[in-house]
């Protein structure tokens, strides 16, 4: 309705912003990566035979998608009962406890991850409560418990809330149904209710799984070199090595498993909605 | 008598509590630690002053962290409320088969690790000089929050009776006019609770911030950062109350503002607050 010309200009400064701040800087990043660079030696895409020939790098990628997989494994494990524990809450509790996942939600993750320093650092709060019961200190802080926990918190509002919403806007007469024809609460849950929540699970994990891929602050706190994933490499090759080649080589590298990845849920997403529902 | 949720058991409930216990409660670690007057990060604290609090406000390169994060926050949220709020009323109005131009500069930095963009965007920034400008701060921010408001504009947009704007046009309102008086007015209020989100993202924004950081211009979330990385002070768990304390105000404000305005009819689309239906 509002004509081609309006359309454009309306958009203008979004698609300059984009243009200058992500397509153009984003495309530099790939030719570059690939270039031959006489100063550091390095002939066409040799930066790329070197990340793949380096131990580490191959390890921590690995580790970045194991880290993700289990994060959003136990993510799924606790926001789904979650999400139907607060549907079963009176209307009257539910806002109460919907702000307890909110509020986490827009806070900032540098405070939300340097609690759990409180808790894990020596002395710290698990190590007084080991104390009470004739344990020594746990030496938790930089081991993968203390990652993967931190991590596993800051992803539980963006898993509960959308499971929340279809938990919420699933018809419990199709359950009440399957019982009242003599089908056991697990299967009912089994083969009715989570084929029609299978959809938002599966796109919740998706996005758990991505965002995980590029987690930063909670592995360089919580964590120590054996911890650490695939953003806080990049991050070293320019802030110790000032290597920005084998930066944007790794870079490259990510974007382009994770844009596998995101075809493979993509396809994952259009096979649960053609049989599951 | 079956309930009348059949899924309401004691198993959903104990993970239930236990998960909002522990996405809740690692909230008021750092408020609590910051009162203790030790020289390291103790939870629980074992005395109480206003030691750290005070050196977080008397020392001169906290206090220029923190109003340089707020000058960066400010324009972020002026600049994403703006470019993102226009940008998502065009998505909404552009004919349906145009949308796919601009699905990818609306997604693509949401779901592709921040990482990756930083490192892209820091390699035009030192090509230009840009390192420690404002300008690229604020630049390289909004492009984390502008397409967020513009997805957050565009859901308010196409959920909206369009026959409203069909009759101002229609009633000899020309096409700026519509515009400016009747489309515009029903999406500020998501546009501007959105520029409060990239706000709060802002005094959290520590990947894209940390390459272009300069003497004397280093974002409060970055110096946390770092402080955290490098040792602890208990700096941190004072800066960190305070980041807590202005997400909780925020999504206060935000919330009570939502809730007039629906009194009243008007949609304000806020994530985490849509889901709740």
């Amino acid at each position: 309705m509002y004509g081609p010309a309006l359309i454009v200009a309306l958009s203008l400064p979004f698609l300059a912003m984009m243009s200058v701040g992500f397509v153009l800087p984003l495309s530099e990043s790939v030719i570059n990566s690939f270039r031959s660079d006489p100063e550091a030696n390095r002939q066409f895409a040799e930066a790329y035979r070197e990340i793949l020939a380096d131990e580490l790098f191959r390890t921590v990628l690995i580790r970045t998608f194991t880290t993700a997989a289990v994060v959003s494994l136990i993510s799924l494990v606790l926001a789904y009962p979650t999400a139907e524990f607060i549907a079963s809450c009176s209307s009257r509790t539910r806002p109460f406890l919907l702000a307890l996942v909110v509020v986490p939600l827009w806070s900032s993750v540098i405070a939300r991850t340097y609690a759990w320093y409180g808790v894990f650092v020596r002395d710290g709060l698990v190590d007084r409560v080991a104390d009470l019961f004739g344990y020594g200190p746990q030496q938790l802080l930089f081991s993968r418990l203390a990652v993967t926990l931190g991590m596993v918190q800051v992803m539980l509002p963006i898993m509960i809330l959308p499971i929340y919403a279809a938990v919420i806007r699933y018809d419990e007469r199709l359950s009440r149904a399957s019982l009242s024809l003599g089908a056991s609460r697990l299967r009912t849950l089994l083969l009715v209710k989570l084929p029609m929540l299978a959809p938002t699970i599966v796109a919740a994990t998706a996005a758990i799984f991505i965002i995980t891929l590029g987690f930063f602050i909670t592995p360089a706190i919580l964590g120590g070199p054996r911890t650490q994933l695939i953003s806080n490499l990049i991050w070293q090759q320019i802030y110790q090595t000032f290597d920005l080649q084998r930066a944007q080589a790794m870079s490259v590298t990510l974007l382009g498993t994770t844009l596998l990845l995101l075809l493979f849920f993509g396809g994952l997403l259009l096979l649960t909605r053609r049989y599951l529902r | 008598m079956k309930s009348s949720r059949p899924f309401d058991v004691r198993l959903f409930r104990v993970i239930g509590v236990a998960t909002l216990l522990m996405l809740s409660l690692p909230m008021l670690i750092p408020v609590l630690s910051a009162l203790d007057p030790g020289e390291f990060f103790t939870f629980p604290p074992t005395d109480v002053s206003s030691r750290w609090f005070r050196e977080f406000l008397a020392n001169r390169s906290w206090r220029s962290s923190t109003l340089l994060t707020f000058s960066i926050a400010i324009m972020t949220a002026a600049v994403s409320s703006v470019v993102g709020g226009l940008a998502g009323i065009a998505f909404a109005r552009v004919h349906s088969r145009m949308r796919p131009i601009f699905y990818p500069l609306l997604v693509g930095p949401l779901i592709v690790p921040v990482i990756i963009l930083a490192v892209s965007f820091y390699g035009v920034a030192l090509e230009y000089g840009l390192v420690g400008n404002l300008f690229a701060f604020v630049v390289a921010n909004a492009l984390l929050s502008a397409p967020l408001v513009a997805l957050l504009v565009s859901g308010v947009a196409l959920r909206m009776d369009s026959r409203i704007e069909l009759a101002s046009l229609s009633c000899g309102a020309g096409r700026l006019r519509t515009l400016a008086f009747v489309t515009v007015p029903m999406v500020a209020p998501s546009a501007l609770a959105g520029g409060a989100l990239a706000f709060l993202l802002v005094l959290d924004e520590v990947q894209m911030s940390i390459f272009l950081v300069a003497p004397d211009r280093t974002p409060l979330a970055v110096k946390m950062f770092l402080a955290a990385f490098q040792g602890t002070t208990p700096i941190v768990t004072a800066a960190s109350s305070f980041l807590l304390v202005s997400a909780v105000v925020i999504i206060g404000v935000v919330t009570l503002v939502r809730n007039r305005l629906a009194a009243r009819g008007t949609t304000m689309a806020v994530p985490g607050l849509e889901e709740q239906g």
